[in-house]
């Protein structure tokens, strides 16, 4: 088998004018939890759906353990799992039902994996599937996803709707499958989730990734914020990557690229800075600085 | 009622297509036809003779229902066409009503208009009054069109007060059914498959024996009836519109008081369990479809037998009451589709409503295989190792088998009872022949639906265009002086029609082979496809 579970490159999708996905390339080696994050409508769900075969691409390759995604939907989809973005149950099947009816379709499920995962996540099987809330239905798709034995997760924002409580049995569920070697690719818009699962994240936006890396270095690709009460500031202007220089009330605050930050911090002790603060780019920021279309990418990569 | 007014826009902007269409097939019918009476009466008292004696055959009056003055134009038109258009605009309402109101519920849009500051009721005021609307147009336009082509003003308005007060009744049904049941297709089956087919079914019934004061008591408890009652053309008698209001103001009442009982997006039934985990035949597109499908089909299963039969007792009736006036026979053979026994006229009458009826059936499942795609069904199950191929066939193998399957047992019920009378058999096996010479006419409308759903999945309900128009050609067309290739330009019109025309392998066996290839090819264009997501 190949070492990566998903390759894709330079892939195109369109939808009439719309350009969904354009010449989006990533990699998912094979055991990596990899999360998968970008705006709404950055084209998350589609590249998912091509992934299944459910799309065609117009342009560009995928593959997905080592097939052709398309072509070979029917035997792969054996060793996958998919959890939708939007789940809707089928009014009139219980949940129970509905769990057996996709598992089974997949080639058959664990019993004991389903009956531990109906208890861990508290679902009731028996009942009709109009009548389960938003929070259960997504329970429903996420048991019948992680009850069979599968290489590969395809997970489009499976925790929407949960409460925190079923949010962390979801989340030690996945540390599970990590151990075992399962590759996940986990769409979502919650940061905590993916800073807590996922050994690597891809940004994607406007049907391209941006940026893709572990948590740590995409951290390094942003700029530390720091303040300080300086009393000569001239040796800072004059320093290469030292941005948005500002003091008000006697402090000084300013932004600095990461690979500025030695000369910055020998310049600070130099000119015998006190009350220095330096605080790394949170998640949030980092995200939302991809995240908010108004912002020009350049700036921040 | 806070916030009514901004309900009904919302569903006037989603339905006006919906009423435009319905409104204007409804609206011409009537005024076509009448306009064709002078060429399809002989003049002179040989055509009135030639009238009576139709008015009395009882396959006529099953299918039309009373007559009462077929000497004037207005009068015959009505006969002709009237209660079946009546019928029609009932199916218009109870589908808008339910469209308004239970389905957009069941997609949660009802939820995002009750959100803001929205009186519980007034998604259902708004559906109920777009759904009076629309019999009012339907009313208004036709009563206009008659007047302008035949004379007689108390005729014309009764005939759209006729057409209007059923379609207002059905409002009525539909607005409770769309509070009794939580889906949307449910609410339908019982508006359409069960109180208006069964009305319709039921004067049948009543219409078809020669009057007696018993039966014309009886007449009286049919609402689809009604509408002739009021005997347009026919010195009208305005009371009887009273019946129809007091029907209609008594459903849209009950059907408030429902509203009031029931939470939103429930149905009035509290929701059931049921098992926690799928039986063993539940598994695969096959097991899938069959555990979707089961209901309907169990319905559409009762539902024809009782009609074949039903309809079957009538034909002994078709047999005695006619006399063997070439006039009469020349008449019903425009009506019936050329045949010339009178009881192969009625079974073969019969046999061709029944095939365009059992068609639905086989619509309605092929369109599940689109709603099932649009509901984000499709998407999870197509994720499985289940192919495409095998999914769609999951739903258009019993879209197809299902209606000929149906049409076939049409025919080998209805004649039962005339060969248990008769001590012939053999009628049986003649007219169960002549269903299944007919069953190519559903496959290719099939075929058809199988295609758009391949290729162009959003263009779907261009198939009922197919249904639209056989019924159009058989109800509206045979009467112009049309050229025979355009009323034959149907799915059933090409076929053979047994035992009074000889068998013709040709047509049979290309319209087979079309239907076949189309549903082939339609199924290339599903496994070529991107499927939809929610
Ligand atoms: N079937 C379709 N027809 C037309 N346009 C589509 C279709 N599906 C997706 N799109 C468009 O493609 C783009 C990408 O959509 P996609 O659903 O992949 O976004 P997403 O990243 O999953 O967003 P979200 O976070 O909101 O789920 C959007 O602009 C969307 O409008
Ligand atoms: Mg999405």
């Amino acid at each position: 088998m190949t070492s990566n579970a998903i390759e894709i490159s330079d892939l195109v999708k369109r939808f009439g004018s719309t350009v969904a996905l354009d010449h989006l390339t990533m990699t998912v080696p094979t055991g990596q939890v990899h999360g998968f994050l970008g705006p709404n409508g950055a084209g998350k769900s589609t590249t998912i759906r091509v992934l299944l075969g459910l799309l065609r691409s117009d342009a560009g390759t995928a593959r997905l353990l080592g097939g052709d995604p398309w072509h070979d939907a029917a035997r792969l989809h054996r060793r996958l799992a998919y959890v939708p973005g939007d789940v809707n149950l089928w009014p009139n099947l219980t949940g129970g039902e509905a769990i057996d009816v996709i598992g089974r379709a997949r080639g058959g499920l664990d019993k004991a994996k389903r009956a531990m995962l109906i208890e861990r996540f508290d679902l009731d099987p028996t009942k009709k599937g109009r009548a389960y809330s938003k929070g259960n239905r997504q329970k429903v798709a996420l048991i019948a996803a992680l009850a069979s034995d599968v290489d590969l997760l395809l997970l489009d924002e499976p925790t929407s709707g949960l409460d925190p409580l079923m949010e962390k049995v979801f989340s030690d569920v996945i540390v599970t499958e990590r151990r075992e070697n399962t590759t996940v690719l986990l769409s979502s818009h919650i940061l905590s989730e993916v800073e807590q699962l996922c050994d690597h994240v891809s940004i994607i936006r406007e049907g391209r990734i941006v940026e893709s890396g572990t948590l740590d270095q995409l951290r390094h690709l942003h700029r530390t914020r720091l303040a300080a009460t300086v009393g000569d500031l001239s040796v800072l202007r004059s320093l290469p990557g030292v941005h948005g220089l500002v003091t008000e009330n006697g402090r000084t605050t300013f932004e600095a690229d990461d690979d500025a930050m030695p000369p910055v911090l020998a310049a600070l002790a130099r000119a015998g800075a006190t009350g220095v603060t330096a605080t790394p780019p949170s998640l949030e920021e980092l995200f939302l600085s991809h995240y908010d279309s108004r912002t020009p990418e350049r700036v921040m990569a | 009622m806070t916030g009514f007014t901004a309900a009904f826009r919302l569903a006037f902007r989603r339905s006006r297509m919906f009423y435009l269409w319905w409104v204007i097939a409804l609206s011409v019918t009537l005024p076509l036809t009448v306009t064709k009476y002078h060429d399809l009466v002989p003049q002179g008292q040989d055509g009135q003779v030639v009238l009576a004696q139709l008015a009395g055959n009882p396959t006529m009056r099953a299918l039309l229902g009373p007559a009462f003055d077929l000497s004037n134009p207005g009068g015959f038109t009505f006969w002709r066409v009237g209660t079946f258009m009546a019928a029609a605009v009932g199916m218009m309402a109870a589908l808008g009503v339910i469209r308004a109101t239970r389905a957009e519920e069941e997609d949660g849009r009802v939820e995002l208009v009750r959100a803001g500051a929205v009186s519980p009721a007034a998604p259902l005021a708004a559906g109920v009054l777009l759904g009076l609307v629309g019999c009012l147009a339907v009313a208004v336009v036709s009563a206009g069109l008659m007047l302008a082509a035949t004379p007689g003003v108390g005729g014309a308005v009764a005939t759209g007060l006729g057409l209007g007060l059923t379609g207002a009744m059905f409002v009525g049904v539909g607005a409770v059914f769309a509070q009794v049941f939580p889906s949307a297709r449910t609410a339908r089956v019982w508006s359409l498959g069960i109180v208006l087919g069964g009305a319709y079914l039921l004067r049948a019934f009543v219409d078809t024996p020669v009057s007696t004061p018993t039966l014309d008591a009886w007449r009286w408890a049919m609402p689809l009836d009604w509408a002739a009652l009021s005997r347009p053309y026919a010195s009208e008698r305005w009371w009887v519109f009273l019946l129809p209001i007091a029907v209609t103001a008594l459903l849209v009442a009950c059907a408030f008081w429902l509203e009031t009982k029931r939470d939103l997006g429930a149905g009035l039934r509290a929701p059931s369990q049921g098992p926690a985990g799928g039986s063993a035949s539940l598994s695969g597109a096959t097991g899938l479809a069959w555990r979707l499908l089961r209901v309907s089909i169990i319905g559409w299963a009762l539902g024809i037998a009782i009609s074949a039969l039903g309809m079957g007792s009538l034909s002994a009736a078709a047999d005695s009451a006619f006399s063997d006036q070439p006039q009469i026979l020349d008449f019903i053979r425009k009506l019936s589709g050329g045949t010339e026994g009178l009881r192969d006229a009625f079974f073969q009458a019969m046999l061709t409503i029944m095939a365009t009826v059992v068609t639905v059936a086989g619509i309605m499942i092929l369109a599940r295989l689109r709603s099932e795609e649009t509901d984000g069904h499709s998407e999870v199950m197509l994720s499985t190792s289940t192919t495409r191929w095998t999914y769609a066939l999951g739903m258009a193998v019993p879209a197809v088998v299902l209606p000929v399957a149906l049409l076939v047992a049409t025919g080998a019920l209805m004649p039962v009872l005339q060969a248990m009378t008769d001590g012939s058999p053999a009628v049986v096996g003649d007219i169960t022949r002549a269903a299944l010479v007919l069953t190519p006419g559903i496959v290719l409308v099939l075929g058809l639906g199988m295609l758009l759903v391949g290729w162009l999945p959003r263009w779907y309900g261009l198939v009922w265009v197919a249904i639209g128009w056989t019924m159009f050609v058989s109800w509206v067309l045979t009467l112009w002086n049309v050229p025979d290739w355009v009323t034959k330009l149907q799915p059933w019109g090409y076929l053979p029609h047994l035992p009074s025309e000889p068998m013709r392998w040709g047509a049979f066996s290309v319209e087979l082979v079309a239907g076949l290839a189309l549903l082939a090819l339609g199924l290339v264009g599903y496994r070529r496809r991107d499927i939809a997501g929610r």
